[in-house]
């Protein structure tokens, strides 16, 4: 024990600043959300004990069902289609050299650095009905006009692109690094025993790309379960009203803002929290065993 | 390890002669010279309250009021509406709250339940009759939901009405002079501009506020809110499928743009948009507009379905004082200083605004003035009743959604309005 002590006393002095505020701002905040999750609590007046009284309520409401799905739409649609367009922006940005690959990787880059509230507002102008772009171009294809944000059957349609387009630029970025990895002689050999350009990416880029694309898949599905700057500012959320029209845009994080600061029910916010943790878990778990299987295959 | 020991003791010492380096230490030695009238006053204001002109002159107002009382410190911070909501709630957990703060009526409620407020009622009284006789009863109403509890001061007010852009109505062979009142009148100017290529009204369904304006128009205040001690919905059904059919009618006529849009203001300003509705904030960049691209504009008083019932809804703000605040005294010293008649004729004459002084409201000769007060007269209040209770989670959204469902065909008026007021009293009951 002397020894160890001896050996590591040092390095354990050293994180010990780490350790503090890793347990103040990261511990003691799940902890407690976690223990409020089973009271009243309107954050001023004492808490009261009501058990699991509000993951009862939540799980009951008829928001926390549609947040639900619009979620499982959402994600669904999101994270599939951001992977495939980033993975080939990847490949197209990959096969340039010097100058034009530079250019290629920062102009797609470049939405990604917009704050989101500008981009949000550039997209509601967009979206405009009647006036905004894409109704315009398509008056001119004789196609009527879309209400993008408040038509309920293409809302979620609406957040995917703008959630794409300021995403793609990110996942190329991690995706082009990966590419750069996989060395130049498995394209060379594939080359000469005749493979075509599409077997090449099947066969070498896609295996090869495993871990990174793992990790692209995970983390897209890890922030689009947890989506919500983007459709409160499409929809012009508010503490009392959010979701948009009809719902179509209501999300459980936007809901359980809503119950915390637009109704004091921060114990019901907590709860929804956590059955939103609950649900990350699951869905990462089931990540990590697909990841090990085909890993193992 | 002795080597490790001397190093730990060598880091102990370093940081004990380290902290006698602290402030605390050489507060010892020489003591701060601090006034000792020296008070501080954290005062949150509305963001547009707190920039341009308007903020310009609430520094003037602190300037004048800390040179009339020495030792005094104002420090305003502007806050938009979420994060004047956000941080009271947050604030108010920590004991934190600005020693001063502004705030809409309609979110009084939930500053009363947060324990945010200082009943004022005791200093209100000790005021002269002559101070308090310059408030508008109603106003003051408001603020007391019961005896000898005043949550604040009433300080300014808004209604909105109706903006007509004159180019659109000529346009569409209207003479702007010809007086529309009624819903049915209104509707038949729609369908001419319409006709000529226009578009007349924005979406009215998809704010809450834009919802009151228009139920206004068909419901009177009894019709309206909510009824805590019975427990349910004062919202009127058969009101309430009427005005759904008013604005099914006027979508015909109209763009689904929203009328809180930008491209709705927009539409307007480049003369492709008859109407807006909006409160007095919006004729500032409308008069820019005018000035700058002739826009040809006026604004008149919402029509009702009925004459004698115009359309429009109606809020007020006040300031309040945090229990938590040292300085109660002295903060509402400010308060009544700013809502005092000089102050606030200087106000209302800079920004063209309703406020809680009547003898204000008596002098200052301002079209925009008249027509905010006049709107305020016939407009529904936002949330009434005002600092009794929050509406329960989803009730002003479930009106919203039950208008877009009766709008798209799921349900008739008359189904959805009976299906709305259950539904409402459902989460009031839930509520309790």
């Amino acid at each position: 024990m002397n020894n160890w002590v001896r050996k590591y006393l040092r390095h354990f002095l050293m994180l010990t600043p780490f350790f503090i505020f890793f347990s103040i701002f990261l511990l003691y905040p799940i902890f407690k959300g976690f223990y409020i999750s089973f009271f009243r609590w309107d954050a001023v007046h004492p808490a009261v004990f009501v058990g699991l009284d509000n993951y009862i309520s939540v799980a009951n409401s008829s928001y926390f069902g549609i947040a639900i799905f619009n979620l499982l739409k959402y994600v669904s649609i999101t994270v599939p289609v951001g992977i495939l367009l980033s993975f080939l922006v990847a490949l197209l940005v990959d096969s340039f050299e010097g100058i034009p690959s530079g250019f290629f990787r920062s102009t797609y880059f470049v939405p990604t650095m917009i704050p989101l509230f500008l981009a949000a507002s550039v997209w509601r102008w967009i979206y405009t009905p009647e006036i905004g772009i894409i109704n315009i171009v398509l008056g001119w294809l004789h196609i009527p006009p879309v209400n993008w944000l408040t038509d309920p059957k293409v809302m979620i349609l609406s957040l995917v692109i703008v959630d794409n387009w300021r995403s793609i630029g990110f996942n190329m970025v991690i995706l082009l690094a990966g590419l750069k990895n996989i060395p130049g002689e498995y394209y060379d050999a594939a080359e000469v025993d005749g493979a075509n350009k599409f077997q090449e990416v099947i066969y070498i880029t896609i295996p090869q790309l495993r871990p990174v694309l793992f990790f692209t898949i995970a983390y897209g599905f890890i922030s689009a379960l947890q989506v919500f700057d983007a459709p409160w500012l499409m929809t012009a959320s508010q503490y009392s009203t959010y979701g948009g029209h009809l719902k179509g845009l209501l999300f459980p994080v936007m809901d359980m803002m809503g119950r915390a600061f637009g109704n004091l029910q921060f114990g019901q916010a907590s709860a929804y929290g956590f059955m939103l943790m609950l649900i990350i878990l699951v869905v990462t778990g089931i990540l990590f065993r697909v990841q090990r299987r085909l890993g193992g295959a | 390890m002795k080597r490790y020991t001397r190093s730990i003791i060598l880091i102990l010492v370093l940081a004990l002669s380290l902290t006698a380096c602290a402030p605390g230490a050489t507060k010892a030695t020489a003591p701060a010279v601090v006034p000792a009238q020296t008070i501080t006053l954290e005062y949150w204001v509305f963001a547009d309250y707190g920039s341009g002109e308007a903020g310009k002159l609430q520094q003037t107002f602190i300037s004048e009021f800390q040179a009339a009382n020495p030792g005094v410190k104002i420090n305003m911070s502007p806050k938009n509406d979420d994060e004047l909501t956000a941080g009271i709630t947050a604030a108010a957990a920590s004991k934190s709250l600005p020693d001063i703060y502004m705030q809409s009526d309609d979110m009084g409620a939930n500053d009363v339940k947060l324990g945010a407020l200082v009943n004022v009622y005791d200093m209100w009284m000790a005021m002269p009759d002559s101070y308090r006789n310059q408030f508008n009863p109603a106003m003051v109403t408001d603020m007391t939901p019961t005896d000898k509890t005043m949550w604040g001061m009433p300080y300014t007010g808004y209604s909105s009405f109706l903006f007509r852009n004159l180019t659109v109505l000529k346009a569409a062979g209207i003479d702007p002079a010809e007086k529309v009142t009624t819903w049915a009148q209104w509707l038949e100017q729609m369908k001419k501009i319409k006709a000529a290529g226009y578009d007349a009204l924005p979406n009215m369904a998809l704010a809450y506020n834009d919802f009151v304006a228009m139920y206004s128009g068909v419901a009177t205040d009894s019709q309206w809110g909510i009824d805590w001690a019975n427990k349910k919905t004062n919202l009127d059904p058969a009101a309430y499928a009427t005005m759904v059919k008013f604005l099914m009618d006027a979508k015909a006529y109209g763009t689904e743009i929203g009328n809180r849009d930008q491209a709705a203001d927009d539409l307007f300003k480049s003369n492709k948009l008859a109407y807006r509705i909006s409160g007095p904030w919006t004729n500032v960049t409308y008069a820019d507009a005018k000035k700058t691209s002739g826009l040809d504009y006026d604004y008149v008083i919402l029509p009702g379905n009925t004459a004698d019932n115009p359309g429009g809804h109606r809020g007020d703000e006040f300031i309040g004082i945090s229990p938590y605040s040292k300085n109660k005294e002295m903060a509402w010293k400010f308060i009544t200083y700013i809502c005092d008649e000089p102050q606030m004729t200087r106000w209302a004459t800079l920004l063209s605004r309703y406020n809680s002084n009547m003898v204000t409201l008596s002098k200052v000769n301002d079209s925009l003035l008249q027509i905010t007060a006049e709107g305020a007269k016939s407009g529904l209040m936002v949330q009434p009743p005002d600092f009794v209770k929050a509406y329960p989670a989803g009730y002003t959204q479930a009106i919203l959604d039950n208008t877009a469902q009766i709008e798209s065909g799921q349900v008739t008026p008359e189904d959805g309005a009976k299906e709305l007021v259950d539904k409402l009293n459902k989460l009031i009951q839930e509520n309790q």
